[in-house]
């Protein structure tokens, strides 16, 4: 019960991961505190939406 | 009573930063903690601001507190002043404050090395740190990290949340269980096993099951790495 993600990143040889039906999705967000934001942040924004694009 | 400007010169960032922390952490005792001082600090500071200014800011009640209208349009001040002062920093040092992602599972999955590749090309003046941090903030709420990867429902207000992309669920069984010779499985086929999940970084908690067909056994682990190792020694699914 896991995310895609941990699929792509983390492998073992003891371990195979079946496709999970009948469950809702899972949203993957960038969150930041409104209150100190980066000031390279917005650019870090677009070079991941970008990369996901591809 | 002293005119605006005298005010001006007599404020302290530290009065902002109380502000800004009681108003994000709720409490004294988490504002205090994330300020890296003690709650008696935090109520000096508090005390001295408020006087300074002449208005009540923080309503105290015996266990929570709240902003009063002033304390509220002060906080928004403050957070807008804050953010300009940490400008005037980033202006001297040539912005070379290193931007400090956090994740607690499986960062931006296969997306993960492109999106560090390209950041190197594109701003190799600010070094990007990516940081593992088993917690469900993924160090947010610690300060630890200037954004994170999020995984579950974000509904604080004091946080920006920007959706990037979907991705579907995925069960982890031992490779020699009868589970995973099946092209796919749902939460019935996985009820009856010992579940590894992690209740402090993961992405999965036992409310993805309807309450009646909740799966009874569960093995908390702390990281992607206990979790697997649970799984691949066959005491659990995940």
């Amino acid at each position: 019960m896991t995310a895609q993600s941990t699929a792509d990143l983390h492998s073992h040889p003891g371990v195979r991961f079946v496709p999970l039906l009948g469950v809702p999705g899972i949203t993957v967000s960038l969150v930041w505190p409104v209150s100190r934001v980066h000031p390279a942040l917005i650019d870090f924004v677009a070079v991941v939406r970008r990369c996901v694009r591809n | 009573m002293s005119d605006a400007a005298d005010l001006v010169g007599a404020l302290d960032v530290r009065y902002l930063r109380v502000l800004v922390a009681l108003a994000e952490e709720g409490t004294f005792t988490d504002a205090a903690i994330r300020l890296g001082t003690g709650q008696p600090s935090v109520s000096r500071t508090l005390a001295r601001f408020e006087d300074l200014l002449g208005v009540r800011l923080v309503q105290r009640t015996t266990r929570s507190l709240s902003l009063t209208p002033a304390g509220e349009a002060c906080y928004r001040a403050a957070v807008d002043a804050l953010a300009a002062l940490a400008g005037v920093v980033d202006a001297a040092q040539g912005h070379t404050r290193p931007l400090r992602l956090g994740y607690a599972w499986a960062a931006l999955g296969r997306h993960t090395s492109a999106v560090l590749r390209a950041w190197r090309e594109q701003r190799p003046d600010v070094p990007l740190e990516v940081h593992r941090i088993d917690d469900r903030t993924a160090g947010l709420r610690a300060g630890l990290v200037d954004v994170a990867v999020r995984r579950d429902d974000v509904s604080d207000l004091n946080l920006h949340v920007e959706p990037i992309f979907e991705e579907g669920r995925l069960a982890a069984v031992p490779v020699g269980s009868t589970l995973a010779e099946r092209d796919f499985l749902t939460l019935d086929d996985l009820a009856d096993q010992l579940i590894a999940l992690s209740s402090a970084a993961g992405t999965t908690t036992l409310g993805l099951w309807p309450a009646a067909a909740r799966p009874s056994r569960v093995i908390d682990v702390t990281n992607t790495d206990e979790w697997l190792l649970a799984i691949a020694s066959e005491e659990a699914v995940g």
